[in-house]
């Protein structure tokens, strides 16, 4: 591609609307990002036996996951190496083989190449079984389950980028009696807006507008977990994790909000299976935390952003359940999930609907900045270099951009917003 | 109840929803009476998976409130709908008081007054269930069972009731 230059459209506190709405910015940001660096595809138990699949997508490119004869997973393209079809038409299932519907060239669960129809068609040399195997994602990695992938062999190493996550996985994780969680099997919402992708991304921790765009869940919500009314008050942050990362917390118990909020013969149930220090941590924190590009991890579910368009995306949200917990205790995580969540809950569909709307009023080429100045000045750096601010304020809308300017190779340029915010970039001169 | 009761029932309570009656359509509810819309495998268990709407009798009421609320940002501008209801058979319950009706239906949505005037007509074709109890001399709707044919694809954004 021929790239123009984006230098100076996304900076500390605002991003131009380019970055939203010029489809040449998209198809960047799909090599720079999407397949350069660790991006989520599925969770280990989405394919618990032999011979499951699961397709999803990297970007725009097809994929299967499956889990093969040696019980490992297998990341393929799901693309034929003959002349380009998909081998696996299905979202799930289990098979033995993938057979492409046009010359019946035949895949295993590792992606090997089998066979193909008709082979005495071709003369010596013209076939190399070993090269033809379907292409694979050979860098994934996993995390409790939670397994990403990377086209790219220069991404820093996965250890190193999950960094700080950890902590929060591990609180979600550490909710289960086991330790494990299902992802998907309670229920997936699959939902599409007509809006950009980073819509999504800042608007999974997004604490500033809850008491006002989710009046009607919160004095719902409120009957059960009465701090909810004073959610904007709460004295909770958000978190910047680094490399794109971030984090807010929704909400903190004490020890006795924490009996106030579980039945206690669950909290012993799981200070029994881990100890009272992870026990409580699980039982204590809420919080929507998002790794860089395209997942969230939210109360009950696993979101899953996936770019189609510069202004079309489809968010997964699937659901989550914990292994070995009392029914009950699953059962109520699905009932408070769908009051708040797909197309007739509570709460995600007004979300929608303002994406949607954002993404009509980017029209407005006249208005050229997205503003999230919102605590920048009084934003704190801890001697690790975790920036944190108020959970209404928006140090994680600023977060992944970082990360984004510098995969994009973007230069900020901080005076192109002197017009508009005078202040911009004198992050140091106010007093935290 | 005749074949001519149980399609008269039904165009009266998804005209109720047409005309945006909540109060009136959540009235034809019995007290236990639960309304149920899934999501992904339309047989799945509804106390262990996510439904779109799972709504006994104090949900119905919170949806109400929400229906009318100025809150509700996804119904504004507020979403119009049309329903038919087609191919109905009356199963008999276990005792006179208690039917199952089942009907195939097409609701039929679209966002009124939109400025973006490309607004889509969203048509979802569904199988529907209904178990209805006799309470006083009059039916009363024990379980609304809706099965969206797309309850495993994309789903437009719904209005409170649908």
């Amino acid at each position: 591609m021929n790239r123009p230059s984006f230098d100076g459209l996304s900076q500390a506190e605002a991003n131009h609307i380019q970055l939203y709405s010029d489809p040449q910015m998209f198809e960047l940001e799909l090599e720079q990002i999407f397949y350069s660096t660790w991006v989520y595809i599925a969770h280990e138990s989405e394919v618990p036996e032999v011979g499951d699949f699961k397709t999803t997508f990297i970007g725009r490119m097809p994929v299967i996951l499956t889990r093969g004869e040696d019980q490992k997973i297998n990341v393929l393209i799901n693309r034929c190496t003959h002349r380009g079809s998909t081998v696996c038409a299905e979202e799930r299932g289990n098979r033995q083989q993938f057979v492409c519907p046009y010359h019946a060239w035949t895949f295993n669960l590792d992606g090997g190449l089998d066979g193909v129809g008709l082979p005495s068609g071709y003369n010596d040399g013209e076939i190399d079984y070993d090269v033809l195997s379907l292409q694979t994602v050979d860098r994934w990695d996993s995390y409790r389950g939670f397994i990403f992938a990377t086209l790219s062999a220069t991404a820093r190493p996965f250890e190193q980028n999950i960094g700080e996550a950890k902590k929060y996985i591990d609180y979600y994780c550490d909710l289960s009696p086991t330790g494990e969680i299902t992802v998907g099997k309670t229920g997936i919402y699959k939902q599409k807006y007509q809006g950009n992708w980073k819509i999504q991304l800042e608007g999974s921790v997004e604490g500033y507008h809850v008491w006002h765009t989710h009046k009607n869940a919160v004095d719902v919500m409120a009957r059960e977990v009465p701090l909810m009314k004073e959610y904007p008050r709460l004295p909770v942050k958000a978190f910047d994790l680094g490399y794109g990362h971030n984090v807010i917390e929704n909400y903190t118990l004490t020890d006795e909000q924490v009996f106030e909020r579980w039945p206690k013969e669950f909290v012993d149930t799981l200070i029994a299976a881990h100890g009272v220090e992870r026990a409580m941590n699980a039982l204590r924190h809420r919080f929507n935390l998002v790794l860089f590009p395209n997942f969230a991890l939210l109360e009950y579910h696993v979101r899953v952003i996936r770019p189609m368009a510069v202004d079309q995306t489809e968010v997964r949200t699937y659901h989550t359940s914990l292994v070995g917990a009392p029914a009950e205790m699953n059962q109520r995580r699905v009932r408070e999930h769908e009051f708040f969540y797909g197309p007739a809950g509570f709460g995600g569909p007004d979300d929608y609907v303002i994406f949607d709307r954002i993404q009509r009023g980017y029209q407005a080429s006249s208005a050229e900045w997205v503003l999230f100045n919102r605590g920048y000045k009084s934003e704190q750096t801890d001697p690790d270099g975790i920036r944190s601010g108020q959970h209404t304020q928006e140090t994680q809308q600023r977060a992944p951009y970082y990360e984004y300017r510098r995969l994009m190779s973007i230069s900020g340029d901080e005076n192109r917003l002197a017009e508009f915010l005078p202040h911009a970039g004198k992050q140091q001169e106010v007093s935290g | 109840m005749t074949q001519q009761e149980a399609e008269q029932f039904l165009f009266a309570e998804v005209g109720l929803l047409d005309k945006r009656d909540y109060q009136g359509w959540r009235d034809l509810f019995a007290a236990e009476g639960v309304y149920w819309v899934p999501v992904n495998d339309t047989e799945a268990d509804p106390q262990l998976n996510c439904s779109v709407i799972y709504a006994g009798a104090a949900q119905l009421d919170d949806r109400l409130e929400r229906a009318t609320s100025s809150y509700f940002w996804a119904d504004q501008p507020a979403i119009k709908s049309v329903h038919t209801v087609s191919n109905v058979s009356v199963v008999a319950g276990k005792n006179t008081d208690e039917i199952t009706l089942l009907a195939n239906q097409v609701v039929y949505l679209f966002r009124d007054n939109d400025q973006r005037r490309d607004q889509g007509l969203e048509i979802l074709p569904a199988s529907s269930e209904y178990r209805l109890n006799r309470i006083d001399q009059s039916w009363r709707i024990g379980l609304k069972k809706l099965n969206f044919l797309q309850a495993d694809g994309y789903l437009p954004l719904l209005p409170a009731f649908v």
